[in-house]
């Protein structure tokens, strides 16, 4: 199981092109139509694998959908998340099925210059699927 | 734009606890999520009208904006239902609409 991990934590550094290393990764699935999110994976200490958590309760996930939502402008939600920084959230699926990919960026070298987030989203579908991949294997 | 993100929460069991003014007239809740209302009314409202709503639930005071996304008019029991899309343009009132509604998603799911 451990190995399956390291494999994971190994193809989102490649493709960040080492950026972050060790990288700090969690995944998150919508399980219901009340966005209740299961962590299918996590090596971020406050998320724990299998565990079900609501969706205010994720700053991350919080902050991207209430960008969506415009339930209040966008210069309030930076406001609001100020110390909330560590994390970003970039949503993998938005389907009836819901998913979310969270990445630490404490240590990111090169947050800066906007390159991470552009690899990023450049990158989205082939992080969604080294994440279906590695569930699939994890479930076989 | 129809689409919502947010969840919403059935609050008719709630009746008591809230109280809910449309433009300076009383309408029933059905249900609420951070982003809208569905509130019943036995008049039709104006659809493109902005709506001052003025809401409590268990005692906390709210204002906000609404727009109607959309209608239903139940002909047997001769009542409205709109959906209305709130915005906030107070950060403060937003932040205590939300610890509402984790509230009440927490009651609901423990999650």
């Amino acid at each position: 199981m451990k190995a399956l991990g390291n494999d994971l934590l190994k193809q989102l550094e490649d493709l960040l092109e080492e950026s972050l290393s060790p990288i700090e990764v969690a995944y998150f699935e919508s399980v219901d139509k009340y966005l209740n999110l299961k962590c299918r994976y996590s090596n971020i200490t406050q998320y724990e694998s299998n565990t079900i958590y609501n969706p205010y309760r994720i700053k991350p996930i919080l902050r991207v959908l209430l960008l969506k939502s415009e339930v209040i402008d966008e210069t309030s939600i930076s406001e609001i998340f100020l110390k909330d920084k560590k994390e970003i959230c970039l949503v993998l699926e938005y389907k009836a099925k819901k998913s979310f990919f969270i990445l630490n960026l404490e240590d990111a070298k090169y947050i800066k210059d906007m390159k991470l987030i552009k690899t990023l989203e450049k990158n989205t579908k082939k992080i969604k699927i080294i994440f279906s991949n590695h569930l699939k294997n994890e479930e076989e | 734009m129809n689409e919502y993100v947010f969840p919403v929460y059935n609050v008719e069991h709630l009746t008591d606890a809230i109280t809910c003014a449309v433009n300076g007239n009383n309408h029933k809740i059905e249900s609420i999520g951070l982003e809208r209302l569905n509130l019943l009314s036995e008049a039709p409202l104006k659809k493109e009208s902005d709506l001052n709503i003025d809401f409590t639930i268990f005692t906390k005071a709210f204002e906000f904006e609404g727009k109607i996304d959309d209608s239903h008019y139940d002909r047997e029991h001769k009542v409205y239902t709109y959906q209305v899309r709130i915005k906030f343009s107070n950060k403060f009132n937003f932040l205590k609409w939300l610890a509402v509604m984790k509230g009440i998603h927490r009651s609901r799911f423990k999650t």
